[in-house]
């Protein structure tokens, strides 16, 4: 009896003591998932979609409770006031601003150089400092670690790494996270790098080069992440030293990553439409502006 | 197997798939209800429970669980979230040992202060570890302010969970909780 309690602390202890080296295998490699938390990981996405299908049934409930309540209102009223039908349409007003959000999300999903894959937005990182989401498409849709995420209004981030059913994605206001970029009005390019959950900061931005408060930083396409010409940031502030070559920009990203509900993933970039009918049908979409 | 054995089993499992699920709440369901409001350290809750009132054994396993847990929750390298976890556990059973009285008020100051120094250790780790560490620009004193408010706010509640559950698994006393609620 006694025997059978000892060996349990001393199990364990074993346990502790040889997870430590484990742990230690992901060391200096943001990122990489070691095999040992891979299903935890999985566990974790899975717990999450959960929660949001919850979330999402209260939300449709709640949704049919209130319609139904102000529809009842509404028919009241409308027998006095004889106009059912405007009253109706203005108690579809939520249902109305839902679709056209979808509208232009389909428009964009239209946009012919790119293979985008929809997804919902299922969590965050637990530490606010990092600015990471949880996506509910995994390697099962063939997203892949380093695919873009975009948004309607813009850059969001990248994928850092994906199991079966949910991705993570590094947001650009994470520190670790840059984009190579450019000044849209002026050319100029630089590097976006992630400062906190609200701004970021274009770097390797020479002195010379002309920058001013309210300009567009666009993706250049030269990492080979982003699809060259969508909007990532609006310069808020930019100082200059006395000294030194560069000069200090920073950003407000055009993509509120706080509100985000549905993205794109950037499967495959298509080689077909030139340079100007890219940009052609990335304006059309009013893109950051 | 004792009934002992399988209660303590019973009691390591049990925080196991309570803390799963409520990081998993921290991270959708809170956002999605409470939008930008800081949510509690649900983690914190159980970890502070376990360095009062169990065994360095014990606790040792749930830190490493613990771990295992947050780092699939978060990018943080797990080194940071273990050296963070482990100052918690270490200071907290050692501030036990000098200053202690029973009951949820305790519990709840105890994880009030174990958030700020959580987020002072992250720092700290961060700077020591990470390439590219956690800069000054991170620091938001507000949104921990906000944090320590809000999960000093459910620690009384956690407390009556947790007493219960181990009074079910480990025959823990729970006269001074009846007495505080």
């Amino acid at each position: 009896m006694n025997r059978n309690r000892i060996n349990l602390k001393i199990i364990l202890v074993l346990l502790a003591i040889l997870s430590l080296p484990v742990f230690s295998l992901n060391l200096q490699k943001p990122g990489e998932n070691p095999w040992v938390l891979r299903p935890f990981s999985m566990v974790a996405g899975f717990v999450q979609e959960a929660y949001m299908g919850f979330v999402g049934g209260i939300q449709n409930t709640t949704r049919t409770y209130l319609n139904l309540v102000d529809i009842n209102q509404q028919i009241k009223k409308l027998k006095e006031e004889n106009s059912q039908l405007k009253a109706k349409m203005l108690n579809f007003d939520d249902l109305n601003l839902e679709n056209q959000r979808y509208r232009e999300m389909l428009k964009f999903q239209d946009v012919k150089h790119l293979v985008l894959v929809p997804a919902q937005v299922i969590g965050q990182d637990i530490f606010a400092e990092r600015s990471v989401i949880r996506i509910s498409v995994g390697s099962a849709q063939g997203i892949k670690k380093g695919q873009a995420v975009v948004h309607p209004n813009g850059v969001v981030g990248y994928v850092l790494s994906s199991s079966l059913g949910s991705s993570v994605v590094l947001l650009v206001t994470d520190r670790y996270a840059v984009v190579d970029a450019r000044v849209q009005r002026s050319r100029a390019r630089g590097i976006v790098k992630g400062l906190n959950p609200t701004h970021a900061e274009l770097v390797y931005l020479q002195r010379t080069d002309e920058v001013e408060i309210g300009d567009l930083v666009v993706s250049s396409g030269l990492d080979n992440i982003f699809p060259e010409g969508f909007p990532i940031a609006r310069v808020d502030g930019v100082q200059k030293e006395s000294s030194g070559i560069t000069q200090e920009v920073l950003l407000r990203p055009v993509v509120d990553t706080s509100q985000l509900e549905e993205v794109f993933v950037v499967k495959q970039v298509l080689a077909g439409p030139p340079e100007e009918k890219k940009t052609e049908e990335l304006s059309s979409l009013d893109l950051g502006r | 197997m004792t009934d002992e054995t399988k209660n303590e089993s019973l009691n390591l499992i049990i925080y196991f798939v309570v803390n799963l699920l409520l990081l998993g709440l921290q991270s959708s369901l809170w956002p999605s209800i409470a939008g930008s409001i800081p949510s509690p350290h649900f983690l914190m809750y159980s970890l502070l429970f376990f360095a009062l009132f169990h065994d360095l054994k014990t606790g040792a396993a749930f830190l490493i669980f613990s771990v295992a847990l947050y780092s699939s929750y978060s990018i943080v390298p797990i080194e940071i979230l273990f050296f963070c976890l482990a100052c918690i556990y270490v200071l907290v059973n050692q501030v036990k040992k000098r200053v202690f009285w029973p009951g949820s008020s305790y519990f709840t100051l105890m994880s009030g202060i174990s958030v700020i120094l959580f987020h002072f250790c992250y720092y700290l780790f961060s700077w020591m570890i990470e390439d590219d560490a956690s800069g000054y620009a991170s620091i938001q004193w507000g949104f921990w302010l906000l944090q320590l408010l809000s999960t000093a706010l459910f620690a009384p509640l956690f407390y009556w969970i947790f007493v219960r559950v181990e009074a079910a698994t480990r025959g823990f006393d729970t006269s001074d909780v009846e007495e505080a609620i």
